[in-house]
């Protein structure tokens, strides 16, 4: 008996291992004889993952080109140690990907290599311009980009405004437009619905930057990243978002809504900002701030309500949209400068020919996206517009890719800073009383003055004076 | 004889030196070692590994969130180990007078919420508070009433920290009580009807007084226990709103992986470290010190 259970697990345990090999064999072809390039990947939507495979598995099945990449797809939480611990070991991957917020630090501690003398120079004079800004540092390219995510747009339920009366175009709204949308919109719906819907907790941090730089046309630290520009929002008046700093008027606006009771006071989706547009989609909001990814979530969860959303850059203090309202996220595909010379030069072979050498292949990323992020080279752009001619979602698309051309980069200082202005928010957002409207001003000012002390602090402690690598001269 | 004894003990140490070795080296790698690694690298700059002071300590302490951390957790841990040990007391009192069967059924009950995880606890108590449409919030809406942002309003996301803390205590520490009370001698309270003394008079003069040694441990291990609450603000507040239900341990766990200097953090969970060990080294000190003379 016990005879035959050893042989049964044995034939079980050899079956596996060649059920195992086989599908091994099957995903990643061996080309003999070629250089192995160790590739960490990012773990993002099924849809983007399935996407990456695929590429891969096409691109090894070149077995004549002498290169086979070895991809290693980490989950969010494991990407960053993973290529920390490889990196630590000695055995950092050759080709990695990095945010475009994290690439000056990576810069800083000498983790890129350069990739001017990697890939022909026509493909990095396809990359759009406020996006070559974002990788290129002293005319040095450390990446290649691959897409730009808007991280703010007005999301809304055309029927719902309709319901309300509201007639004018979001698109060309202005703070108070917005405000009397809103006042409009408030008595036409049900119990327990709302008018909007805005970012809460850390996501208010990274996702109002580019309306904060629209509003005030700087950020909270000037450009030496020497002192906090916010001193001045201190005691001004905001009345009709009449300050001199954008910073004091933006809150005044946050409290406008919050007091009104124009915003839920908890998260409509459980995964909050990313995923807010689930309630849009449900009803539960009319209108709301969203990221450009949700293009991608109302299309394949939401389809059949498509039709009766409308997406718009988000409100202006003068509601003008030419500057940017919003911050550009996304992913670069870095070659590391601890690989060998060689491996070097492969690695940006598979970067180039991934993401710069055929407009179709590179497009293709945006098709299964549902052109929910925007193209960040010419050719692309140019190849995209021709392809969705007849898309019935185009006027979305414009929007995105309009944003997105404007938007500035994510902000290379340290994240603490946007966190302090994005507390001040956050305290209006669950403090905001309409009885206290009379010295809203005056509460305010507390607010801006406690980020100014913390900011000053930080700029210290992160000993931020004079490393902006951005700074020019 | 003796000499005997000694000569066995002499023999089988190596035997004993050998068994715990095991032991040993498994603490050297996974304990001292990344100790005394982290305790060099509190003292080095995170990028260039330089010798850089107390630098590390002084950003840490610098930072406002941290600091407001600390006066968080010391304020959640206080009431949540209160709150467990006076109604584990209460409760236990009521599982000694319950018929044994009962009292059985009972305590597996009340066992059981020991057995899960944080983050499963966590769980449980998300789906009722959903803003967007958990339990509480279909209450609410039946009686006509507005939706309330149990993470966001008010003292509620204080509240709906310390309840499911509570809540996965309560059991553990409530069948600890219970033992505690099974082992007062039946005598003390026999004399003491005899003498004519009240259900209050028996509980101050008599109970009371000999859990104290159950107390003490239970109040301080629940306090070092708590200093380290984590999984739930995570997972019900994630420390916000504006950093009010932020622990120690959640502020470092989230700055693990930011831009903040890797050695900083470092640094910060060797002072947590140091905090829960003087802790837990007053327990220890009280324990022993105060022994029941029953015991």
């Amino acid at each position: 008996m016990k005879k035959c259970l050893s042989l049964a697990l044995g034939a079980l345990l050899a079956l596996s291992a060649a059920a195992f090999t086989a599908c091994d064999k099957d995903e990643y072809p061996v080309e003999e004889g070629a250089t192995s390039l160790m590739f960490y990947a990012q773990d993002f939507e099924d849809w983007s993952n399935e996407h990456l495979y695929e590429k891969v598995r096409e691109f090894n099945s070149n077995l004549e080109d002498g290169i086979q990449i070895e991809m290693v797809m980490y989950e969010d939480a494991d990407y960053t140690n993973a290529i920390k611990a490889a990196r630590d070991g000695g055995y950092a991957p050759d080709i990695y990907m990095v945010s475009y917020g994290n690439l000056a630090g990576d810069i800083k501690r000498g983790y890129p290599a350069p990739l001017n003398d990697l890939m022909p120079q026509a493909a990095f004079d396809d990359i759009v311009d406020n996006v070559k800004d974002m990788v290129c540092y002293d005319g040095v390219y450390y990446g290649y980009p691959q897409q730009t995510e808007p991280s703010s747009l007005l999301f809304y339920r055309k029927s719902m405004l309709q319901a309300a009366g509201v007639t004018s175009d979001p698109a060309s709204w202005d703070w108070e437009a917005l405000v009397a949308a809103c006042a409009q919109i408030k008595p036409s719906l049900e119990r327990n619905r709302y008018v909007l819907g805005l970012p809460t907790g850390l996501p208010l941090a990274w996702s109002t930057v580019g309306l904060q730089y629209n509003t005030a046309g700087y950020l909270p630290i000037n450009d030496s990243w020497d002192s906090c520009t916010l001193s001045s929002a201190i005691n001004t008046p905001t009345e009709g978002y009449g300050s001199e700093n954008g910073y004091a008027n933006l809150a005044r606006l946050w409290w406008d809504l919050y007091s009104n009771g124009y915003i839920p006071a908890g998260n409509v989706s459980p995964t909050g900002y990313n995923d807010i547009i689930q309630g849009l989609c449900d009803g539960r909001v009319a209108m709301t701030f969203a990221g450009s990814w949700s293009v991608a979530e109302i299309l394949n969860t939401y389809p059949d309500i498509a039709s009766d959303i409308g997406v718009a850059p988000v409100p202006t203090v003068t509601g003008s949209k030419e500057g940017a309202t919003a911050t550009n996220g996304g992913w670069v595909y870095a070659v590391s400068a601890s690989s060998s010379p060689e491996k070097q030069q492969l690695a940006a072979n598979f970067i180039h020919w991934l993401l710069a050498a055929d407009p179709a292949r590179t497009a293709s990323y945006f098709e299964v996206a549902h052109y929910s992020k925007a193209a960040v080279t010419k050719s692309v752009q140019a190849y995209i517009e021709q392809q969705t001619a007849d898309n019935p979602y185009q006027d979305w698309l414009d929007v995105i890719n309009d944003v997105a051309s404007k938007a500035i980069s994510e902000p290379l200082y340290s994240f603490d800073i946007s966190l302090r202005y994005a507390a001040v928010l956050e305290w209006i957002s669950i403090n905001a009383d309409p009885a206290n409207n009379a010295r809203v001003d005056a509460l305010l000012s507390e607010q801006l003055a406690d980020a100014v002390g913390r900011i000053t602090t930080d700029i210290a402690i992160n000993e931020l004076a004079g490393t902006n690598p951005k700074k020019e001269g | 004889m003796l000499g005997e004894s000694k000569k066995f003990r002499y023999r089988y140490k190596w035997v004993a030196y050998l068994m715990i070795l095991p032991a040993l080296g498994m603490l050297c790698v996974f304990v001292f070692t990344p100790l005394v690694m982290s305790i060099v690298r509190s003292f080095l700059d995170s990028t260039t590994g330089e010798f850089r002071g107390l630098f590390n300590f002084r950003y840490i302490l610098s930072d406002p969130v941290f600091l407001r951390s600390l006066l968080n957790v010391f304020v959640m841990s206080t009431i949540t180990t209160l709150l467990v040990v006076v109604t584990g007391f209460l409760f236990a009192n009521v599982l000694v007078n319950l018929n044994k069967m009962v009292s059985g059924v009972v305590k597996v009950l009340i066992f059981l919420p020991y057995l899960l995880s944080g983050i499963v606890t966590s769980i449980i108590f998300l789906l009722m508070l959903n803003y967007g449409g958990g339990l509480f919030t279909s209450i609410l809406y039946t009686f006509g009433k507005p939706a309330v942002s149990f993470a966001t309003e008010g003292l509620w996301p204080y509240v709906w920290i310390i309840i499911p803390s509570w809540w996965m205590g309560f059991g553990y520490n409530t069948l600890v009580l219970f033992a505690g009370l099974l082992n007062i001698p039946r005598s003390y309270y026999e004399a003491a009807e005899l003498d004519g003394a009240g259900g209050f008079t028996r509980m101050v003069f008599i109970t009371i007084p000999n859990m104290k040694n159950y107390f003490v441990l239970l109040l301080i291990n629940l306090t070092a226990g708590g200093l380290q609450m984590f999984e739930v603000p995570l997972m019900i507040t994630q420390g916000g709103p504006t950093n009010n239900t932020t622990t120690p341990v959640l502020f470092l766990v989230n700055n693990f992986k930011g831009d903040k200097p890797q050695n900083a953090i470092l640094a910060g969970a060797l002072m947590m470290m140091v905090v829960i060990a003087l802790v837990n080294f007053f327990v220890f000190k009280i324990v022993r010190s105060e022994k029941s003379q029953d015991a």
